[in-house]
C-alpha cells in the first residue's frame, strides 16, 4: 500500500526545486568565501551540483516509484536498510532545523528583535506541517505559484537597483586564490545545490520517472542563475563593505528608492519566507513519510505534528550564535553534508549495480 | 518562552491520540506517541531551563578531529 497518491508534473517539480534551492539561500547567500568572485563560485558549484542531481536521477529512475528508504531496504536488505535511512532521514531532519534556524535569526535579529524565537519557529512549522500533511500535490502546487512570484521579485529588485551598481567593484575578475575559489564553489554546491537529496523522497512521485533530471537540471539551473545574479548584484552595490554585513542582500535592499518609497525590505523579507516555508514543508514531508516508510505505518500524517516538533527544537538548539552559523555554514557544513549528499546516493547506487537490482527481484 | 512549545504538545496529543485509538491504529499510535515523547521530554527540559547541547559546535568539535583541522 501507498502512502502518498499523488502524482507530481514536471513543470511543478521545476518549480519546487527552485523553491526550494531558493529557500534558505536567499538569507545566506552561497560562496561568499570567495568575495567579490562569489558569482563564480556559485556558477561552478551549479555545475557540480548539477553532477549530484544526475547522481540523484539515476538512483530514482533506477528504482521507479520508490522513496529512498523502500530503495535502501531493498538494496541493503531491512536492518541495515532502516539504520541507512535513519541516518538519511536524520539529515533531512536536521536539514530542516537549520533552514528554520537561519530564518529564525533573519528575522529575530533585524526586524522583530523583541519576539521569542520559539513563537517565531513553531508559526512557521505549523504552516509548513499544514501543507506537509496535504501531501505532495498540495507542495507543488504551492510552489507553482510562489515560486514565479519570487524569481519575479529577484529580477524586480535587481533592476530597481539599477543605479547604484559600480562595475568596478566586481573587478579585478578572479582576483580570489583558485583553492579558495574552488572551496567557495564547493559550499555553493553543498548548501543549496546538494540539498536536493531531499527530492530522493519526491521524484518517487513524478508521473513520468524518465523526466526526473530533465526536472531537477532545470530547478537548478533556474536557482543557480537567480543566485549568481544575486550575489553579482550585492558585490557591485555593496563592494569590500559586503563582508561586514552577516545578510548582505536584506542591506542591498533597505537602499530601494523608488519616488520616495523606500523601506521595502519588510515586504521583501516576508515573501523571502515563503521560499523557506516551501524547504522546511519539503523537508518536513520527507521526514514524515520516510519514518512512516521506516516503522511500516498506514498513513504519515500522524507524523507530521511530531516531526515538526521535533524540527522546533532542533532548530532553538541549531546554533549558539549568528557568528557560530557562519562559521559553521562556511566551514563545517560543506564536509558534513558528504557523506549524505554523495556517501549514501554514490554507494546505493553502485550496490545496486553490483546486486543488479531491480532486474531480478522481478 | 519554551512553555508554548509544551502546551502545544499537550494540544497535539489530546486531538490526535484519540483520533488513531479510534480507528485502532495502534502502531502508529506508538510512533506517533515515542516522537512526541521525545519532543515532550526536551521542551520539559528547556522549559525548566536546562542548558541543552548546541548541534552545530558538537559537530564542528567531532569533524576537526576526524580530519585534525
Amino acid at each position: 500500500m501507498s502512502l502518498e497518491n499523488g502524482k507530481t508534473g514536471s513543470y511543478g517539480t521545476v518549480m519546487l526545486t527552485t523553491g526550494f534551492l531558493l529557500g534558505s539561500s536567499l538569507v545566506l547567500i552561497p560562496g561568499r568565501v570567495a568575495g567579490h568572485d562569489a558569482w563564480i563560485a556559485v556558477l561552478l558549484g551549479l555545475a557540480e551540483g548539477l553532477l549530484f542531481a544526475w547522481l540523484f536521477a539515476g538512483l530514482a529512475g533506477r528504482f521507479p516509484g520508490k522513496t529512498f528508504v523502500e530503495i535502501a531496504d531493498m538494496v541493503y536488505g531491512r536492518s541495515l536498510g532502516k539504520l541507512i535511512s535513519a541516518a538519511f532521514l536524520w539529515y533531512l531532519l536536521h536539514l530542516g532545523a537549520m533552514v528554520l534556524a537561519n530564518f529564525t535569526i533573519y528575522f529575530s535579529s533585524l526586524l522583530m528583535p523583541e519576539t521569542p524565537k520559539v513563537v517565531f519557529s513553531l508559526l512557521v512549522t505549523l504552516v509548513c506541517a499544514s501543507a506537509a500533511g496535504k501531501g505532495i500535490e498540495v507542495l507543488t502546487r504551492c510552489s507553482e505559484l510562489l515560486t514565479p512570484l519570487i524569481l519575479l521579485l529577484i529580477v524586480s529588485d535587481t533592476l530597481l537597483m539599477i543605479g547604484n551598481y559600480h562595475l568596478k567593484y566586481l573587478q579585478p575578475f578572479l582576483e580570489a586564490p583558485l583553492p579558495r575559489l574552488l572551496w567557495a564553489a564547493h559550499g555553493a554546491a553543498s548548501s543549496p545545490f546538494g540539498e536536493t537529496v531531499a527530492f530522493l523522497m519526491v521524484m518517487a512521485f513524478l508521473d513520468n520517472t524518465r523526466e526526473s533530471y530533465p526536472a531537477l537540471a532545470k530547478g537548478l539551473a533556474t536557482a543557480g542563475l537567480a543566485l549568481a545574479v544575486i550575489t553579482a548584484r550585492n558585490a557591485a552595490i555593496l563592494g569590500p563593505t559586503e563582508k561586514a554585513f552577516i545578510f548582505p542582500s536584506y542591506q542591498v535592499i533597505t537602499m530601494i528608492n523608488i519616488a520616495d518609497i523606500t523601506r521595502v525590505e519588510a515586504l521583501v523579507s516576508a515573501a523571502i519566507l515563503m521560499m523557506g516555508f516551501l524547504k522546511v514543508a519539503t523537508l518536513l514531508y520527507g521526514t514524515a513519510l520516510g519514518t512512516a516508510q521506516v516503522f511500516g505505518l498506514r498513513s504519515y500524517r500522524p507524523l507530521v505534528l511530531p516531526a515538526g516538533i521535533l524540527m522546533v527544537l532542533l532548530c532553538l538548539q541549531a546554533f549558539s550564535s549568528t557568528p557560530d552559523m557562519l562559521q559553521f555554514a562556511e566551514k563545517i557544513y560543506p564536509i558534513y553534508a558528504l557523506p549524505f549528499q554523495i556517501g549514501i546516493p554514490l554507494v546505493t547506487l553502485v550496490v545496486a549495480a553490483i546486486r543488479k537490482l531491480p532486474q531480478e527481484s522481478r | 518562552m519554551p512553555g508554548i512549545l509544551l502546551a502545544f504538545i499537550v494540544l497535539v496529543a489530546v486531538l490526535e491520540i484519540p483520533r488513531l485509538a479510534a480507528k485502532g491504529w495502534w502502531r502508529e499510535l506508538v510512533v506517533f506517541s515515542l516522537f512526541l515523547a521525545a519532543g515532550f521530554i526536551l521542551s520539559l527540559l528547556l522549559t525548566l531551563g536546562v542548558q541543552l547541547p548546541y548541534i552545530s559546535p558538537a559537530i564542528t568539535h567531532m569533524i576537526e578531529r576526524l580530519f585534525g583541522l
